[in-house]
Formats: C-alpha cells, sequence, structure tokens
C-alpha cells in the first residue's frame, strides 16, 4: 500500500525557512507513523532527524504533530488516518532540525514544581513509607505521565508565554500534591500559587486531547486550585 | 534571568472571579426582569422611580452594580496579562482598567443612591396635574 507523507523539513544551519517535504512509500497495513518515519529515514533521505527511542509509547520521545494532532508517531498507526498525512514538530518549541525540538524549557517548568516527594517525616525504620490501597488510588491518571510534552506544547497560554508551567508539569506537581506521604505543598507553593502557575489556565482542555496516555491534566490542575484556595481560606 | 512570576499570585482574583460569576446569575436575572422593556405595560418610570425609592432595591442593584464591575473588569484584567507582553504597556492598561471601574463605580453609586432624584419626581408630579 502506498502512502504519502508530507514532512516538515528545517535545518537552521542552512534553511532560511522551513519546508515541506512530500515521500511517497510503500507501507504495511500495520504500521505506526515512527515505522513509517523510520522506512523514510533508512531507505530514502537519511537526513530527516527525529528523536525516538522505546517504540512503546513509554519513553515519550516520539511526540511530534500529526495532521495538526499532537501525538506519539510509535502510537499513531498509519492505517488510522486518510489521504496525505502531515508531520510536523512540536509547536512553540525551538526547532533543532526537522522534527526534533528543544524541550529545555519543558524540563525547566518542570523542576520548579520540584516533582520529587517532599516528606519531613523520617520514614520508619522498619518498612517503607506505606500508604493505604484507597490513597494509591487517588494518583491514578496522575502517574503515568511519560513527559513527552504533548500537552504542554498543545496549550495556547504556554504558546503565548513559556513561563506558564504548563500541563505537564502541573500535573506532575499534582501527582506528589495527592500523594498521602507528600508534605511538600509549601515548598511548592511559590511555583504553583505565582502568576505562571494554576491560576493562569484558562480551560481550555487543549491537553486533554493532546495527551497520547489519555490523562487529564485540566482535571488536575482545578484539583490543585480547589486545594490552594482551601488552604488560604 | 526568566520571570517566575513570584508572589503575584491570582488566587484571590480567580476565586472572587467565581465567587462574583455565582452571584451574577440570579441578579442578572432579577434585574433584567424588572428594569429592562420586557413586560407588556412597558416600563413607567414612575414604576421604576417607586422600586428603586424601596432600599432592599437599592442594595440589590448596588451589590449588582459592584459585583458586575468587578467580574468585567477583572476578567479584562486577566485578558490583558495574557495579551499585553510589555510590561509598561501593560501597567498602562492595568491603570486605565482600574481608573474605568473608580469612574464606573462612582456614575453608578451616585446613579442608585440619588434616584429618583427630587426635582425629577417634582416635575413628573407637575406634568401629572392637569
Amino acid at each position: 500500500m502506498q502512502r504519502t507523507f508530507r514532512i516538515f523539513r528545517f535545518n537552521p544551519a542552512e534553511d532560511q525557512e522551513p519546508r515541506y517535504e512530500t515521500f511517497t512509500i510503500e507501507v504495511q497495513e500495520s504500521w505506526t507513523i515512527l515505522d513509517a518515519l523510520n522506512e523514510i529515514k533508512w531507505r530514502h533521505d537519511g537526513t530527516l532527524t527525529y528523536r525516538r527511542s522505546c517504540r512503546h509509547g513509554i519513553c515519550g520521545s516520539c511526540a511530534m504533530m500529526i495532521n495538526g494532532v499532537n501525538d506519539l508517531a510509535c502510537e499513531k498507526q498509519v492505517a488510522q488516518i486518510r489521504g496525505t498525512i502531515t508531520i510536523e514538530p512540536l509547536k512553540s518549541f525551538p526547532i533543532v532540525r526537522d522534527l526534533l525540538v528543544d524541550q529545555e524549557r519543558f524540563f525547566e517548568n518542570l523542576r520548579l514544581v520540584k516533582p520529587w516527594l517532599i516528606a519531613r517525616t523520617p520514614p520508619p525504620t522498619d518498612k517503607e513509607r506505606l500508604q493505604s490501597p484507597e490513597a494509591r488510588k487517588l494518583l491514578d491518571g496522575t502517574w503515568q505521565c511519560i513527559l513527552c510534552g504533548a500537552c504542554t506544547s498543545s496549550c495556547p497560554v504556554f504558546w503565548d508565554n513559556d513561563n506558564f508551567l504548563g500541563p505537564a508539569a502541573l500535573l506532575k506537581a499534582f501527582r506528589y500534591v495527592a500523594d498521602s506521604r507528600d508534605e511538600g505543598l509549601d515548598a511548592r507553593l511559590e511555583a504553583l500559587d505565582s502568576k505562571y502557575g494554576v491560576w493562569r489556565c484558562h480551560t481550555v482542555f487543549n491537553c486533554v486531547e493532546a495527551c497520547p496516555k489519555a490523562l487529564n491534566p485540566t482535571d488536575g490542575i482545578v484539583q490543585l486550585r480547589r486545594r490552594l484556595i482551601s488552604e488560604k481560606l | 534571568m526568566r520571570d517566575r512570576g513570584i508572589g503575584s499570585g491570582g488566587a484571590l482574583a480567580w476565586f472572587f472571579q467565581r465567587l462574583t460569576g455565582i452571584l451574577l446569575v440570579p441578579i442578572v436575572l432579577v434585574h433584567l426582569l424588572t428594569m429592562h422593556n420586557w413586560t407588556a405595560h412597558g416600563l413607567p418610570w414612575a414604576e421604576v422611580a417607586a422600586r428603586l425609592s424601596n432600599p432592599y432595591w437599592k442594595v440589590l442593584e448596588l451589590t449588582f452594580l459592584v459585583v458586575a464591575l468587578y467580574h468585567g473588569l477583572n476578567g479584562l484584567y486577566a485578558v490583558l496579562q495574557d495579551y499585553v507582553r510589555r510590561p509598561g504597556w501593560r501597567l498602562t492598561c492595568y491603570s486605565l482598567v482600574t481608573l474605568a471601574g473608580l469612574v464606573l463605580l462612582a456614575f453608578g453609586v451616585v446613579t442608585v443612591v440619588g434616584f429618583p432624584r427630587a426635582e425629577l419626581l417634582q416635575s413628573v408630579a407637575q406634568s401629572a396635574t392637569p
């Protein structure tokens, strides 16, 4: 089966402006977009640049915009899309080359929310810090984030101002704030309660649509707000 | 060095935007039903004057004034925060919004508290007598 791919190309060292290059290749029924990109790179044009690693939807490397929608190249099937398939890099990150973007700001924002367990209470000496199954269940829908950046790059508030922490960092913050073992809300307040924290979200829900893991960052942000308001009142 | 926007929060602005939004639903309904020309007999001046000489109606209209002004201008403030990038311009816009709020508040308070004005009442009473 022949399929046509229209791929965003840009090499800042040589090109004045980005361009689109079209490749028509033979694909198999079961291929993912990543399989097709590999086919193009390995057999047609070795200069095509993109990031990929696990090809199992768990490393978060291959997020890109496929026909205008952010998704993981390794999870999106070629057969799911009709007609020409347009592949572009994630929006609002600086382009290193072709589909490869510089996600430094994304990870910088993540670090600001201190995405680790903060506990002042010393751990028990005879066992781990235990958590009830009910308390653990509250974290479902937060820990599955693979930090691919699809949500943050789909957020119009982030397009406008990349100081905004973005849905991924805020969902990760919620993952720890909601953890029964965590005592780090105060330490995270500086970032969460800032001008670029939870209050900057305008509940556009693009992040919910973009997440390839079907998570709901907006819900996490709303719950963080609820928590911050109840702390203040 | 990036701007981390520390300390400026927005928690209270967000909270009061929700609170005023909820308050506005019944108040706007009452206001629209009583103060707009929707009844079969229109909106006679005397009826409005009679209603607004009642302190409860005055309090309701004043609440509407304060709540609606806050809600609208706070919303505008949030829009400016997103769309006006240059700090100097942003400060100018914020100042204009605040100034507009104060002026409109003053107009509104004078209108509602002072209504119906004695001379108007008098002139209506005069025109009513043949």
